[in-house]
């Protein structure tokens, strides 16, 4: 074999240590080919500490762009397939992996996610969305609410 | 499992801008019925800002098909209609269903941009100018429109957009020669911005006038205006009565006049039958028919505006295939081609006012659009969240519309 892959150390909330393939995180995240770029990351001590990502979705971010990576050849059915078999998480984790991809700004992993939540949206009801989104409060006045009722009676 | 409940129950729900990603990538239908879920989603959808991004991204990405708005020149029928062009397409011999209805008292259209319709009061001169968004159903004031005589008696006019100042105008000016005499009509045209401080503006243009080919209404695309005219004075050497045919442009940003050629095979006047302007994926399109049997019918789309040279031929079919009583100097004007799926195209035969679908592929037509409609004016309207009131100035009654 080659040299050996250069490796980083991302760093999850619970101070997890996850060693990835430089060129596997460089291609995907915004955020980490700038610290690779401006120098910022010493390959012999530094970690980049990720601190709002926990240790499961972070395996799931490497998961995503580690595939992405060796598999970008494949045909397209097979990606899109693989792409709803990694996304098929309940809602949290699909959150928990919209504000990981948000922070790492990971562009293709962001355009698939808002892809997939807009499709949870369609054909739901109000009560639904307002439970997908985790709205409490809608904020609207019980005369306002009424009205909204009244003009879309289908959507509730 | 602990942390997994604790999250349920005080996690916030997501940032706004990421709620704003999320929802500049829903179709503006469902949109508007989402203005209920929250207040923070009222505000965010009823933004001028969020009107603007989602309106930037539809047309980047595929355009939903459009929806298609007429208005019958009877004037005992004051109602606008609009209806589904994918409707009309794909649902065989259903009446449109008209979804959108608006009492016009007299209005007529006179341009589509950006999903707004540009609405004129009376046939000529015009009293009043109104922006109308069928879709979110809101309406500006009507506006007087002070110096419509100045122009002649036979105009030309046009709608669009101005990406560079964030302002929509009405240009209108005077076609034909003859008219040209008269001390009181002015040579050029006139723009009218809409907006806070609404302005009136002459544009003059060195060789008006010239005279029209086809609609007077303009056709809006590339931040630009498009008539198809001819100059008067400039005859062929074979034939003082064959002209040549252009694009007449009207840049909306820099308020200047411009031409462009037409495709080679389309340009004069003794070749060519019913030219006609159109939009196709954003693209301007030209369509025309020869004028001797066989007729031929041809679309040409210019893949990049204002590059004479990607004019590229779309289909060229021979007429019979129509099979719509067509003839030889009538207007078909395409409308909408539905081809990502089933290859069909909308289109209007002017010998009858009749809507009808043909389809490309295998060159027959598909089904008439049943009697009862006469649609000599109707326009392709894209769905958008843009406010006509905002672009008028006066904000406040654009409230009242969206709750």
């Amino acid at each position: 074999m080659g040299s050996p892959v250069k490796k980083i150390m991302l760093c999850s909330s619970e101070k997890e240590i996850f060693s990835v393939e430089e060129q596997v995180m460089v291609q995907h995240s915004v955020i980490i080919n700038n610290m690779i770029e401006d120098g910022s990351y010493n390959h012999e001590e530094s970690k980049i500490p990720l601190d709002c990502v926990d240790s499961k979705t972070l395996k799931k971010v490497i998961d995503y762009c580690t595939h992405h990576t060796h598999h970008h050849n494949d045909n397209q059915e097979d990606l899109e397939a693989w792409d709803a078999q990694f996304l098929n998480v309940d809602s949290n984790g699909l959150y928990d992996l919209l504000m990981a991809a948000n922070y790492l700004e990971i562009r293709n992993l962001l355009d698939l996610i808002y892809g997939t939540i807009k499709n949870m949206i369609k054909g739901k009801k109000i009560d639904e969305i307002r439970r997908i989104f985790n709205i409490k409060d809608h904020g609207f006045t019980p005369e306002e609410e009424e009205q909204n009722r009244k003009e879309y009676p289908h959507f509730y | 499992m602990t942390t997994r409940k604790k999250r349920l129950e005080y996690e916030d729900s997501l940032p706004v801008d990421l709620i704003s990603e999320i929802l500049l990538r829903v179709p503006v239908r469902l949109l508007l019925q989402l203005r209920i879920i929250c207040r923070s989603w009222n505000s965010l959808i009823s933004s001028p800002e969020f009107a603007m991004l989602h309106l930037q991204r539809s047309t980047l990405t595929q355009l939903p098909p459009p929806l298609l708005c007429w208005k019958e020149w009877i004037l005992t029928d004051d109602i606008m209609h609009c209806s589904s062009s994918q409707s009309l397409i794909l649902y065989r011999r259903h009446q449109p269903t008209t979804f959108v209805s608006y009492p016009a008292d007299g209005k007529f259209i006179r341009g589509s941009c950006n999903g707004l319709l540009c609405l004129t009061e009376g046939f000529f001169p015009f009293e009043t100018l109104t922006l109308l968004n069928p879709i979110t159903r809101s309406v500006s004031p009507s506006i007087p429109f002070e110096c419509s005589e100045e122009c002649g008696e036979r105009v030309f006019c046009g709608f669009g957009y101005d990406t560079l100042h964030d302002q929509y105008k009405f240009v209108m000016g005077c076609c034909y020669s003859s008219l040209i005499t008269d001390s009181q009509v002015r040579s050029g045209a006139i723009v009218f911005t809409f907006g806070a401080n609404p302005c009136w503006k002459t544009v003059d243009h060195p060789v008006f006038p010239y005279g029209l080919v086809s609609s007077a209404d303009g056709i809006f695309v590339s931040g630009t205006l498009n008539w198809i005219v001819y100059d008067p004075t400039i005859t062929s050497a074979i034939d003082n009565d064959e002209f040549e045919w252009f694009v007449l442009t009207f840049d909306l940003e820099t308020e200047s006049f411009g031409r462009m050629c037409l495709p080679i095979i389309g340009r004069r006047s003794h070749c060519t039958q019913a030219p006609q302007l159109q939009v196709h994926n954003n693209c301007l399109s030209y369509c025309f028919h020869t004028p001797d049997t066989p007729i031929i019918y041809s679309v040409w789309i210019m893949k990049e505006y204002g590059a004479e040279e990607s004019w590229t031929k779309l289909f060229a079919i021979p007429i019979p295939a129509f099979d719509v009583g067509i003839f030889p100097d009538v207007l078909i004007a395409p409308l909408y081609m539905y081809i990502p799926e089933d290859h069909n195209l909308l289109a209007l035969n002017g010998s009858d006012g009749r809507l009808f679908v043909d389809n490309l592929r295998q060159n027959q037509l598909v089904y008439h659009v049943p009697d009862g409609y006469y649609w000599t004016s109707s326009f392709l309207c894209h769905e958008s969240l843009v406010s006509p009131s905002h672009y008028c100035s006066l904000r406040t009654i654009d409230q009242s519309n969206i709750t």
